[in-house]
């Protein structure tokens, strides 16, 4: 059985890549993998008094974050795919070859939150295709 | 080009120069997931062009030579699609065409009214960029369907 890992952060590019690799797990009987990056944001190295989140605090918005669009997507338990999810913390595109190591193939959208407008092929999508050991399907976001 | 009867097919965009068949065997995982046709296109090379040389005598050998090419990648892939039909139950149907790669693939996607094409990009090389492989970049940038790319292995 095929196992397709899918990178989502929440842009409307990675829900497209989202739903064609359901529809795809979907239609080869595999199950599918949602894989979802946090990073620390750039003031972590400032001192904070106090009021800094933990990582735990991360995580779980990260998590609560993906099942909600994975709800959103009508992607639920009770869904025809076995579906799991991972939160990962570090380099998006890092997390997503890990992810998909073993994975049939791994799933990105052509563009993310990052970059300017103007970018065509964001650059984690790049990262991922220029390093992946799997097939990697780039689902354009139109 | 012709279009299959179902209205929408895979293309697999193979190059014997390099591993075509992790690209073959991807595109008829798609194909059979849909339940859609292969188009396993291969873009010839266009003639050479010779500037600056006496066309005379070049031109009539380099057109006989090439023509036999031709003759050579339009057999194996014919070939290759009819094994697939036979062996996969996928409808696999062959095509050459010449011309820029991009810009013939592109055109491939929109007359056959493909879903999806699937090709290779290069492994580790020396020069970053040239690891996605230039083709395979401006289809990700270009196309509207799907890409599926293969990770093209250097052993």
């Amino acid at each position: 059985m095929g196992k397709i890992v899918v990178g989502v952060d929440g842009s409307e590019g990675s829900r497209q890549a989202l739903r064609w690799a359901f529809a795809e797990a979907k239609l080869r009987g595999g199950t599918l993998e949602a894989v979802t990056v946090w990073q620390y944001p750039i003031t972590a190295s400032l001192p904070t008094f106090g009021a800094m989140n933990t990582p735990d605090d991360f995580s779980t918005d990260a998590k609560n974050t993906l099942l909600a669009i994975l709800a959103e997507e009508g992607i639920t338990i009770d869904a025809p795919v076995h579906v799991t999810t991972l939160v990962a913390e570090g380099n998006p595109a890092r997390a997503l070859l890990d992810a998909a190591e073993k994975a049939d193939l791994l799933v990105v959208g052509s563009r993310g939150h990052g970059g300017f407008t103007g970018v065509l092929v964001g650059s984690i999508s790049q990262q991922c295709v220029h390093h992946s050991k799997c097939p990697v399907v780039v689902v354009r976001h139109t | 080009m012709t279009s299959p009867s179902s209205g929408s097919t895979v293309i697999a965009a193979v190059d014997f120069s390099d591993h075509g068949e992790g690209i073959v065997r991807e595109g008829l995982l798609l194909a059979r997931a849909a339940g859609e046709s292969l188009h396993i296109i291969h873009v010839a090379a266009g003639e050479p062009i010779l500037a600056g040389y006496d066309k005379e005598d070049i031109n009539s050998f380099t057109r006989s030579a090439r023509a036999g090419e031709l003759t050579d990648e339009h057999r194996r892939v014919r070939e290759l699609a009819e094994t697939l039909t036979d062996t996969t139950g996928v409808d696999v149907h062959p095509l050459v065409v010449m011309g820029p790669a991009s810009e013939t693939l592109l055109t491939a996607i929109d007359e056959l009214h493909a879903s999806h094409i699937v090709l290779g990009t290069h492994g580790h090389g020396g020069m970053h960029h040239l690891m996605f492989g230039s083709v395979a970049q401006e289809l990700v940038r270009r196309s509207a369907v799907p890409v599926l790319l293969v990770p093209v292995v250097k052993r």
